[in-house]
């Protein structure tokens, strides 16, 4: 894995490797450190050019909180962050505000992204000011056109972000990202508040826009579902950790993880219902486990029906399947 | 329809409005029909805004204001309970319909144990002191898959998960022994491995106990596999409303059509896009004209824009409120790769 990233192939518009990002454990009246509690947990990862990266997992995972050490908005503990092949540790401020703009996040809460007080024009208008484009009419443009893609009307540039429906917020949210032009989109969870008639349109225009613009997308999602239409590369998380990395039709058809198995199972869908199939998922019952005190062997092996001795006491490497479909797991190809 | 000694629960042109204004009213249910047979679950589907939750709370009679019900009946038992007094509806509620809703963090007493919960929804209905409760409130547990009982009564509903919590509350709902359990969209909220263990648990409560079950969700996925027949609700609306496969097999309806035309498979589709629903699901207090999905249905013709279709019967159990129904079959239309 380690060497594959090394090699720093060109088409890959965002890279990681090795990260960590830790938060303290804090304790007693003035809030001591006593210990760190790893959050991510040596993730690596490459997102191509044009392409489509999912990271899957429940939440409590650390896939958000590893959007936003990618994103900058927290810093890192430790490993390297590239943006188009140079290192993030190497940039000037002015270079790091300028990958800032090139990448634009899309977050669930629509009605908590967007201003209250401020119209979706001025919503829309913001970060192109902010971009230094001073021109109002070249604004008035760029925003009229991105309105177009997104298809909302122009009515709906004087309206308020509260008097308009869920779907229609994350048009605009949408929208707000495409107008500075960006590389990259980070969507956390793009379309799981969204109704079921919406979720289409919203994953069909994400797929429109991402082969108009040429964007790259980090999708971050909980359902394998949701995720099979749109995704080239996905990445399963658990505990911080990245327990499985393969081509999207590679995890559906060959996954090796037993957590990719109760994922897949878990999803409920329609072909399941119509087969009859209950809700078997093969999980025994609990939770995460806390990350203050992590478990010792295989962070699965709490959850894992399959798991023994050697699961409970050693942690599993990363190793290759096949050329590109890495897994974490000792039994991997036995169950 | 036939087999009228079966139906636990008829729910007759039901009507819930909301006072908006001195003159205005939104219509939140507009004329729901469905009948819930012994044993069975039962799935309503719909966006949000289509009137699912208020449907739910009408039967219950816990709408509250400025909602109130403005017309229909609702059959439990023989008997209309929208019109019965309000003392004989409390001694249904909970103890012969209960209700589990979507947030299990707000349904709780965050100060007082467990068990103190439990005990407490057992004697308020049936006063039997602490032992026979605690009996009964293990027994519940036991039958949503908690083997330790005795150590959870004594804990504090913050002590837990989420999921777990849930899952008191379904225990919780079943301690009287009800007839019927509405579950208000009980994994909305949930991790989707956590939802699987919630319907899981609910399924095997269902089969212990041979209880009914109205679950109202927006995820088909979740009513497929949980549920025996399927009730689809949009704009207040029933649409359409049959057994499971002949609904996801055979969908009349053109709305219904659209949305399990949506629905992201596991499965890979040959065509890359999705066949989205275009449009926006229309604002309550506004509802268009004639059939309130026309705006956005592609089949729709003149006549949809001014007559409202009316509910009637275009299969075996299968009611359909469409004037121009479809023939469609699922099989032929999704291209599995």
């Amino acid at each position: 894995m380690a060497v594959e990233i090394n090699e720093k192939k060109e088409d890959a518009v965002l890279s990681c490797s090795d990260l960590l990002k830790q938060y303290p454990i804090k304790k007693g009246l003035f809030h001591k450190v006593v210990g760190q509690k790893n959050i991510v947990d040596g993730v690596s990862l490459e997102l191509e050019r044009g392409k489509t990266l999912a990271i899957v997992g429940e939440s409590g995972c650390g896939k958000t909180v590893l959007l936003r050490v990618l994103l900058g908005i927290e810093n890192k503990t430790d490993g390297t962050i590239c943006f188009n092949g140079k290192s993030l540790d190497k940039m000037s401020a002015q270079e790091k505000h300028v990958m800032q703009s090139k990448i634009q996040m899309i977050f669930q809460d629509t009605l908590g992204s967007l201003h209250p007080r401020m119209s979706i024009r001025e919503s829309l208008e913001e970060p192109l000011i902010l971009n230094g484009i001073q021109d109002p009419k070249e604004r008035e443009k760029i925003i009229l056109n991105v309105l177009e893609q997104v298809g909302l009307a122009p009515m709906f540039l004087e309206r308020y972000p509260h008097q308009l429906s869920g779907g229609q917020r994350q048009r605009v949210v949408i929208a707000r990202c495409l107008v500075v032009t960006p590389e990259i989109i980070f969507a956390d969870e793009p379309i799981s508040a969204l109704d079921v008639s919406l979720q289409a349109q919203v994953i069909n225009m994400l797929m429109d826009l991402q082969e108009e613009y040429h964007l790259s997308m980090l999708l971050v999602a909980h359902d394998l579902a949701v995720v099979r239409q749109i995704a080239d590369k996905i990445m399963i998380m658990y505990f911080g950790k990245i327990v499985e990395y393969a081509p999207s039709k590679e995890i559906y058809k060959n996954a090796q993880h037993p957590y990719t198995k109760v994922l897949l199972k878990a999803a409920p869908s329609i072909s399941k219902g119509l087969e009859d199939a209950g809700f078997d998922i093969a999980l025994k019952p609990g939770d995460l486990p806390d990350p203050a005190n992590p478990p010792k062997g295989c962070p699965f092996c709490t959850r894992c029906i399959y798991a023994d001795e050697r699961c409970m006491n050693e942690k599993p490497e990363q190793t290759m399947v096949s050329e590109n479909h890495m897994v974490m797991c000792f039994k991997a190809g036995e169950v | 329809m036939e087999d009228k000694e079966n139906v636990i629960l008829q729910v007759k042109d039901l009507r819930t409005y909301f006072k908006s204004g001195p003159q205005k009213v939104v219509k939140a249910v507009e004329g729901v029909n469905f009948s819930l047979k012994q044993g069975r679950v039962l799935g309503i589907i719909g966006e949000s805004g289509s009137g699912k939750s208020v449907t739910a709370k009408s039967i219950l009679r816990i709408v509250d204001e400025p909602g109130y019900i403005a017309g229909g009946e609702v059959i439990f038992k023989g008997e209309d309970i929208l019109k019965i007094p309000e003392k004989k509806m409390r001694s249904i509620r909970g103890n012969e319909i209960s209700m589990i809703f979507q947030d299990p963090t707000t349904s709780f007493n965050p100060y007082m144990t467990i068990g103190a919960q439990l005990m407490e929804a057992y004697n308020s209905h049936t006063p039997s002191g602490s032992e026979k409760a605690k009996k009964e409130a293990l027994r519940v547990l036991k039958l949503v898959g908690i083997s330790n009982g005795e150590e959870v009564l004594k804990k504090f509903p913050c002590e837990f998960s989420a999921g777990f919590r849930q899952r008191i509350f379904i225990a919780m709902a079943m301690i009287l022994y009800p007839d019927i359990l509405i579950a208000d969209e009980p994994t909305t909220s949930l991790g989707i491995t956590i939802q699987a263990e919630i319907i899981e648990a609910l399924s095997e409560v269902q089969k212990q106990t041979g209880i009914s079950i109205i679950i109202i969700t927006h995820d088909f996925g979740v009513v497929s596999q949980f549920s025996d027949d399927i009730f689809v609700m949009y704009a207040g609306r029933c649409v359409e409303s049959s057994p499971k496969k002949e609904l996801l097999l055979k969908p009349k309806h053109p709305y219904t059509v659209g949305l399990i035309r949506s629905v992201p498979l596991l499965e890979a589709r040959k065509t890359k896009r999705l066949k989205s629903i275009p449009g926006f699901p229309p604002d309550m207090s506004n509802v268009p004209q004639g059939c309130p999905f026309a705006p956005r249905c592609e089949y729709a013709q003149e006549k949809c824009r001014q007559e409202v279709p009316q509910l009637r019967e275009v299969g075996k159990d299968h009611m359909c409120a469409c004037h121009f129904p479809l023939d469609y079959d699922v099989n032929e239309d999704t291209e599995l790769e």
